[in-house]
């Protein structure tokens, strides 16, 4: 029930005697566990989950909008050159097209300075409103490395205060083998303490 | 690398790198590359003809016959790998029609491994050397020159010009026809075309004064083909009689070609 | 749908939220734009239509065999020289043919009237025109070739003889893309 209402939300239930949904989400995540990026995937959505949906946090989708945003306009410009080439061919289209894969590469810097600075693998932005709705918002984030081949996982977690605007941050670093069983299924119930963990011990650090 | 097949993709996509890395720097290794060659041309007998061309127009294009020699040592100067070599001997001139003409008169493929000495004497052109219009009669200053394009294994292809070019003039009056000249290739032994076809050989077009001529490779053959449809108009003129602006009186044959010395510039080279 | 749903593949892609389906998609987009853009800008700066073709004849043989990649340019200020490696279009048919330029005559104010012959071929390439075309000139010229790479056309040869193979690729990888999460 509570995963209505969330982001991940079901798109399509098929009406055959079987009862097939499209949205997994009450089924256990289970990944092949010799996969890195699937395992780091696996242990964010996790992460994600427990600050959503147990803490109650909103998620804030700036950070991922911008980067869309520069993405879709990249693909427009380079929708753009192939049409007006297409109506017009080469020669004359010559001006468009050098304009158009300019600003594609252009574009595609500025994505990469993007990902490199400003989100810095920051996989989730989320906001602890304040319960009295009077002052600003505490901003949470998470963000995580798992470097490849190797098995410990880094969970580091930031918390800006609202009204002071300071942050404190804090990390764990786990081997992935402690959330994981022998089928590659993702075990909730170790991964959830350790997250509620670390967020307890920034709370409590602001509170001093 | 827990599964064969992505051991397997690993060990391809890693192939694929390495040999993706080779070829750049093999293409790279083709930009450092000196060429200074040596080369020496030398002609021998030229003629020009006025004669209908059958590939083209039909109108009378000028038609130039040229012995030549060539001397050069292209390996000295080749560094980068090189899969073959594509030499052409250009003659270039200027006619009234057109500032600047280029024809390929000789060419000749040079594979790895091959010799790559080049000594050739008394040769005739592989190709006609057509000109477009009739710019060849007294034309003075015909360059020719040998260059050759270098086939990397992978790289740039570059065009490389010997250094050493030759002069040359035509005659100022058309040969119509030689009988000495004529007399002495029709004597000499060489296969007829017609017999090479009847042989199989499909790579000789037949051809005659009123079909269209489709190859541009001369051959002993195809030279006799022409030289022999003067030696037509020419009995035909006799007939006639002499006179008309198209013909020339000829001159007669005053001593009878001795045929056991060969005429020096006419040896068919190798 | 049951069936396929059984499947691990497209678990990935049910636990997505719009957001990142949408990145997906857009994934997909990037690829193939990058693709495009890098095969629009060659076109520009070597000022060829067609920066990069693959050898399909073998009329050039020794230097070029069947398969071979060659890069052309087509700079309108480099004059057209004998001994050039050209590729042309004959008008009415699209596939282009890589030969070598035998002769040319040019005039006085820059039109070229040149005849090319495959290395490989014993006769040069007037029966290939068009019908009463003897000449050709700068415009049937698609580029020079200045630089190739051998055997790696062979892919592109192979996807134009088998062309359900070349879907059946294509849409291999474009499920790849949509589906693997990066």
């Amino acid at each position: 029930m509570a995963s209505k209402k969330n982001g991940s939300s079901a798109l399509k239930e098929s009406t055959d005697g079987t009862n097939t949904k499209w949205s997994i989400e009450e089924k256990p995540v289970k990944i092949d566990k010799w996969d890195t990026a699937a395992l780091k995937n696996a242990l964010d959505d996790g992460a994600k989950k427990v600050m959503l949906d147990k803490f109650g946090f909103v998620e804030k989708h700036t950070l991922m909008d911008i980067r869309l945003l520069i993405c879709t306009i990249a693909v427009a410009f380079a929708m753009f050159a192939l049409i007006w080439d297409y109506l017009r061919p080469f020669p004359e289209s010559r001006p468009v097209l050098i304009t158009c894969v300019l600003s594609y590469f252009l574009l595609m810097g500025v994505l990469t300075l993007y990902t490199t600075y400003k989100e810095k693998g920051i996989f989730l932005v989320c906001l602890q409103k304040d319960k009295a709705g009077i002052d600003p918002p505490n901003v949470w984030s998470l963000s995580s490395t798992l470097r490849k081949y190797d098995d410990t996982y880094t969970l580091h977690m930031t918390l800006q205060d609202g009204i002071k605007h300071k942050t404190r941050s804090e990390e764990i670093k786990k081997s992935v083998a402690s959330f994981f069983d022998e089928n590659g299924t993702l075990c909730f119930d170790l991964y959830e303490p350790e997250v509620r963990m670390l967020q307890g011990r920034i709370a409590v650090d602001k509170k001093e | 690398m827990n599964t064969f097949l992505s051991r397997l993709n690993t060990i391809f996509a890693f192939t694929l790198s390495v040999m993706a890395g080779l070829t750049f720097l093999c293409f790279l290794s083709t930009f450092f590359n000196d060429h200074k060659t040596l080369v020496s041309i030398n002609t021998g007998k030229i003629i020009v003809k006025s004669v209908p061309d059958y590939s083209t127009s039909r109108e009378k294009n000028d038609l130039g016959f040229v012995v030549f020699d060539v001397q050069s040592d292209i390996l000295s100067s080749l560094i980068v790998p090189t899969t073959s070599l594509f030499l052409y001997l250009t003659a270039e001139y200027t006619t009234q029609n057109h500032k600047l003409n280029q024809i390929v008169m000789w060419d000749k493929i040079i594979k790895r491994g091959e010799n790559a000495i080049i000594d050739y004497k008394s040769m005739n052109t592989k190709y006609y050397f057509w000109d477009y219009g009739n710019g060849l009669r007294g034309n003075r200053n015909v360059t020719m020159t040998l260059s050759w394009n270098v086939i990397p294994n992978a790289g740039t292809l570059p065009k490389v010009m010997g250094e050493g070019s030759h002069r040359f003039a035509f005659p100022d009056d058309y040969t119509y026809f030689d009988v000495n000249h004529l007399e002495f290739l029709t004597l000499n032994s060489f296969p007829d075309h017609h017999d090479l076809i009847q042989n199989g050989d499909r790579n000789v077009n037949s051809h005659c004064l009123r079909k269209v001529h489709l190859t541009t490779k001369m051959s002993p053959n195809c030279y006799r083909c022409l030289l022999s449809s003067d030696l037509q108009a020419y009995r035909y003129n006799s007939m006639r009689g002499w006179g008309g602006p198209e013909t020339q009186e000829p001159t007669p044959p005053s001593t009878p070609h001795n045929l056991s010395t060969p005429h020096p510039n006419l040896t068919l080279g190798v | 749908m049951g069936g396929l749903m059984d499947f691990g593949f497209l678990d990935d892609v049910r636990r997505m939220n719009k957001r990142q389906l949408y990145y997906q998609v857009l994934n997909f987009g990037m690829i193939v734009s990058s693709a495009l853009m890098i095969w629009k800008g060659l076109m520009v700066v070597t000022g060829s239509e067609s920066p990069i073709v693959v050898v399909l004849s073998g009329s050039m043989e020794p230097a070029f065999f069947r398969g071979d990649l060659l890069f052309l340019t087509n700079y309108q200020e480099e004059p057209i020289r004998v001994g050039d490696i050209v590729v042309f279009k004959i008008e009415g048919r699209d596939i282009p043919i890589v030969h070598r330029v035998i002769k040319v005559h040019e005039k006085e104010n820059g039109t070229v009237k040149f005849l090319t012959k495959g290395d490989n071929n014993s006769v040069d390439d007037r029966g290939l025109y068009a019908p009463g075309q003897l000449w050709l000139e700068k415009k049937d010229v698609v580029g020079r070739a200045q630089g190739f790479v051998p055997y790696v056309g062979i892919v592109t040869i192979l996807m134009n003889d088998y062309p359900k193979f070349k879907y059946l690729i294509l849409a291999c990888l474009g499920a790849f893309v949509l589906i693997h999460r990066e």
